[in-house]
């Protein structure tokens, strides 16, 4: 089959909309979760999302909203309580983390009948993505990007120095917090392309990519949303093309480009300095 | 007491769990003030100072201010070695953060606020760095990166914590004379573990270790080193410029 013929398919047509709109938030706050060294609290939340997907497909209630409930309700807890600093290394976030997730198994275990969600909510599912999830996407795209643009440069310096940016009258609590909500946001939205163990491939790799390639935050930012696109977009053509499971087949074309891009970086580099 | 000083610090007390690291300091930082707080590592130097601009909320007493205005009067010059420096920031973009107080949140900065920057940029002789990436630059460019980031919100009293650390020879004589020259407008109060930083133009000298000590001069008696650090011997052989010492009687 060629790719014209795939994107006569409604549930193709979908997928690859869904791939460009979780790409914009991803590598937005990707790029903070990089620079200010929080990929281990992304981590963290994402999958105590996996607690509440569990527990609301458990009483029946649409499983990712239960997701960004926990993972939102940890964001509001890490954020005011005023820990973010300290939790880099903390064991507090690897107890969340394993929590979070014997819940969700257990939830899913004591939902009667076949339980075929678990690995979809793993490894993701792209096959039954709807109209309105596009549209609830777009909303939310739509919301962190003007949150985003609107609050730059206190976002920026709430992640480079938040004793200076207290100092200014920032309220760095009120920042960080609303950071990790949207955070939460981003992580519930990519669960449903390549589930809860690959979110962290598609937070991390739009930035590292963009950092090969821009140097300034902001750039970082719009490289990493193109880089973002790209690696979605042909991750899912090739799972379609080899006919194998969609989010490894984008978390790998993503760690590939990334080796490329950086091999290709560190060559230009290495002959501009000979150059010289 | 004398008139009202611009900063007064009242019955300080303050610690972490609970022993205390700061154990009842009082005093008043005059306009025009250049103090220069010595003591040991860990004797409370910075928890003073982070005390003074309120990112730290003392157990008892107070921090009284007497500027003329409110935020961002108080310019605060970090230790340098804390940061991550791969923070993809141009110079220009970390000078522009002390602009935030000036600048309402959900705006973007102004003309006005890029002029500041780099009229406080040309002052600190850094206007060639602007466009540098942080990462790229030395320990005395990086600090004078801060030093303008403090000034450019014009304040009325600077806390430098450190500034002398790991910078070249060359660097710290620019940096003397830029304190020398603002220190003629605004107080300064200035960290050092290293007492060899203690230069002509200090006015006052506290000794920090838990007490404060202050010396109305820019001298100071052998007897009190001997409090703070226990062994004025040893003061002497890391090297005090003697005239610091001042008259020994016996």
């Amino acid at each position: 089959m060629n790719l014209f013929e795939l994107l006569q398919y409604d549930f193709i047509r979908n997928a690859l909309l869904m791939a460009v709109l979780v790409s914009i938030p991803c590598a937005i706050l990707g790029t903070f979760i990089v620079v200010r060294r929080l990929v281990f609290i992304a981590g963290g939340l994402s999958h105590v999302a996996f607690g509440g997907l569990g527990l609301f497909h458990f009483l029946g209630l649409p499983p990712l909203f239960g997701g960004f409930i926990f993972a939102g309700l940890t964001a509001l807890i890490l954020g005011i309580s005023g820990r973010v600093k300290r939790l880099r290394q903390d064991a507090l976030i690897g107890l969340l983390w394993s929590a979070g997730m014997a819940l969700g198994i257990l939830f899913i275990s004591l939902t009667p009948g076949y339980a075929p969600n678990l690995m979809t909510y793993l490894f993701g599912n792209i096959i039954t993505i709807s109209i309105g999830d596009l549209g609830l996407a777009l909303g939310l795209n739509l919301v962190i990007i003007i949150i985003i643009i609107l609050f730059f440069k206190e976002f920026v310096a709430v992640s480079f120095d938040d004793e200076f940016a207290a100092l200014q009258g920032v309220p760095v609590r009120l920042f960080m917090t609303i950071l990790l909500l949207l955070v939460s946001v981003s992580i519930v939205l990519l669960i449903r392309l390549v589930g809860i163990i690959l979110v962290m491939a598609l937070l991390t790799v739009p930035p590292l990519m963009g950092m090969q390639i821009a140097r300034r935050f902001s750039r970082i930012m719009t490289t990493g949303v193109i880089s973002a696109m790209v690696i979605s977009l042909a991750g899912l053509v090739l799972s379609f093309w080899l006919d194998l499971p969609s989010g490894p087949i984008i978390v790998v074309t993503a760690v590939c480009s990334l080796g490329l891009v950086t091999g290709i970086g560190a060559i230009i580099r290495r002959i501009s300095a000979a150059s010289e | 007491m004398n008139s009202p000083g611009l900063v007064e610090v009242r019955n300080l007390v303050f610690g972490y769990d609970r022993t205390r690291l700061i154990d009842d300091i009082s005093f008043s930082v005059p306009p025009n003030d250049f103090l220069v707080v010595i003591g040991p590592n860990g004797g409370g130097k910075t928890t003073l100072a982070k005390l003074i601009l309120g990112l730290l909320h003392p157990w008892s007493g107070e921090v009284i201010n007497h500027f003329s205005t409110g935020h961002g009067r108080i310019g605060y010059v970090p230790q340098f070695s804390g940061f991550d420096w791969q923070f993809p920031l141009l110079v220009r973009d970390v000078i522009a953060m002390g602009r935030l107080a000036l600048s309402p949140a959900g705006r973007r900065f102004t003309r006005a606020d890029r002029q500041a920057v780099g009229a406080i940029a040309d002052r600190m002789q850094i206007t060639g760095l602007l466009d540098n990436f942080v990462g790229e630059l030395s320990g005395g460019e990086l600090q004078r990166v801060l030093i303008a980031r403090a000034l450019v919100s014009d304040p009325e009293f600077l806390i430098l914590d450190e500034p002398t650390a790991s910078i070249s020879s060359d660097s710290r004589k620019l940096l003397n004379d830029i304190l020398t020259d603002l220190n003629r407008k605004i107080a300064i109060m200035m960290i050092s573990h290293d007492a060899t930083v203690i230069t002509s133009q200090v006015k006052r000298i506290a000794c920090v270790n838990r007490k404060l000590y202050l010396h109305d001069s820019g001298e100071l008696p052998a007897d009190s080193l001997e409090k703070v650090y226990g062994c004025p011997v040893e003061m002497i052989a890391h090297g005090i410029p003697h005239r610091v010492l001042g008259d020994h009687r016996h």
